[in-house]
């Protein structure tokens, strides 16, 4: 198989993971009625029942596209977790930096735009990001992180070096995994806030992880990269009620 | 399969485009009354930190890589050019002025006053602040991208002065657009400056004596009021 019949089977194999998880439980009625269910049998809160089950789906349905795509593009798993050198620390702490920077300014680009908007607020109200914060809250680094870990290994694995495995160039495997990364969390939220920040995050995330996969031949750090970064701004935005319209003063000149 | 040469060079371009906004971080937690108080010393201490910090990282990652250019590592220079190189740095306060008046003047306001933005503080610590950032920049958006650019993507030295210029600007969003266009100005002059002395010197000693000048206007302006 090479790379453009590949990227077809990606689409085809995402869209059915993400379909299948969200399509059942877009109706709240039936969130509350599955969640309900769960709470009887394992004596947990009806949100936290639910949304571990939900947590469970993804991991699990990730998991499934995951071994699919490997499949069908003959990559081993030797491939992707490759032992990476020292000097990739390095350039994954420039990535943490650089990835972090570039997110504050899309969000900053979207605060000039309109300064009233709520960020926090609105990426609480995102409904897996919700689901998490009604989880117990030891889990709120270790949810965001396991469910980065699978998408990591789907998108900058499976996807980006599936894409090079069967001949693609980096070009084209960057940004096609990327794209189809953004496009899988934009369609996970319901406001244009929500879409603009989850959609600009991956964004930044896929190309600074795409970047340093090829650079350090290896998923490990990229997969560092995102469970630290979707683990540090799941809890921020959480938390934090101060809005980055809080400039500070000019200081380079 | 891929180059791991050109995406680490693609890596280190990609997560130095804005550094400073990285501050906005530490921002983010603190709330309450205390807000304020720290705002200032989080820019004092938080924007040199964060340029000091991505600039370290990435020539570290650029020198483990072997790929540092060319422009990093040249430092020497003539007299003429140090001259030059302060004289510039004031020229361009007056440059970033009346840059500053063109709205104004558009919208057809006859008498101007000039000064500086935010009544920018003017101790030791915060003079201290800006000229170490203004080295980090230099090293960053002149020496590593100016260099990166001609060295690994083979741009001409115009487009590379051009594209750092406008990394430089986006560096400076969080201050608004204004400011963006005015920095663009700035950084293809401290372009120009490292490309035609071919000494990285040149562009520092120009951009220390721009933040110089203006801490010493925001020093009288202090006075004054």
């Amino acid at each position: 198989m090479n790379a453009v019949p590949y990227a077809c089977v990606c689409v085809a194999t995402i869209g059915g993971w993400l379909a299948l998880y969200r399509l059942p439980f877009g109706d709240p009625a039936r969130r509350r009625r599955v969640g309900l269910w769960l709470a009887d049998r394992t004596g947990l809160r009806p949100d936290a029942a639910f949304a571990l089950f939900g947590t469970v789906l993804y991991l699990l349905l990730g998991v499934v596209a995951l071994a699919l795509l490997m499949t069908f593009a003959g990559l081993p798993v030797q491939r992707l977790v490759g032992r990476p050198s020292a000097d990739a620390l390095l350039a994954l702490l420039l990535a943490v930096c650089g990835t972090s920077s570039l997110n504050i300014l899309c969000v900053s680009l979207l605060y000039r735009a309109n300064p009233r908007v709520d960020v926090p607020g609105e990426i609480t109200r995102v409904q897996w990001i919700s689901s998490i914060l009604a989880l117990p809250r030891h889990l709120h680094w270790v949810v965001p992180a396991v469910a980065a870990l699978v998408e990591e290994l789907v998108f900058r694995g499976a996807v980006l070096l599936g894409i090079g495995a069967t001949g693609g160039g980096f070009l084209f495997a960057a940004t096609f995994s990327t794209v189809l990364f953004a496009v899988g969390q934009v369609v996970l939220v319901s406001t244009w806030v929500q879409a603009y920040v989850l959609g600009m995050s991956s964004l930044v995330l896929g190309t600074t992880g795409s970047l340093l996969t090829a650079a350090t031949g290896s998923v490990l750090p990229a997969l560092v990269l995102h469970m630290s970064f979707a683990g540090f701004y799941t809890n921020l935005s959480a938390t934090s009620r101060a809005r980055a319209s809080s400039a500070p003063r000019r200081l380079s000149l | 399969m891929w180059s791991p040469t050109r995406s680490l060079e693609g890596l280190v371009l990609v997560a130095t485009v804005a550094p400073a906004e990285l501050v906005r971080i530490t921002g983010s937690f603190r709330t309450g009354p205390d807000h304020a108080r720290n705002r200032e010393r989080t820019a004092t201490v938080g924007v040199p930190l964060a340029y000091l910090v991505v600039t370290g990282l990435a020539v570290a990652v650029v020198a483990s890589g072997h790929l540092i250019p060319d422009r990093l590592g040249a430092w020497r220079t003539g007299p003429l050019w140090l001259l030059i190189a302060l004289g510039a740095g004031v020229v361009l306060v007056g440059a970033e002025f009346a840059l500053g008046a063109v709205p104004k003047l558009l919208r057809g306001e006859r008498s101007l006053r000039l000064s500086v933005r935010g009544g920018a503080p003017a101790g030791p610590g915060y003079l201290a602040s800006i000229l170490l950032t203004a080295v980090a920049e230099e090293l960053l958006y002149r020496g590593l991208w100016i260099g990166a650019l001609e060295e690994w993507l083979g741009l001409p030295a115009w487009a590379a002065i051009c594209c750092a210029a406008v990394g430089y600007a986006l560096g400076h969003l969080f201050f608004g657009g204004l400011i963006m266009v005015q920095k663009a100005l700035s950084g293809a002059v401290f372009g120009v400056l490292l490309v035609a002395s071919g000494s990285l010197l040149v562009p520092v000693l120009s951009h220390l004596g721009q933040n110089l000048t203006v801490h010493a206007l925001a020093a009288r302006q202090a006075v004054d009021r």
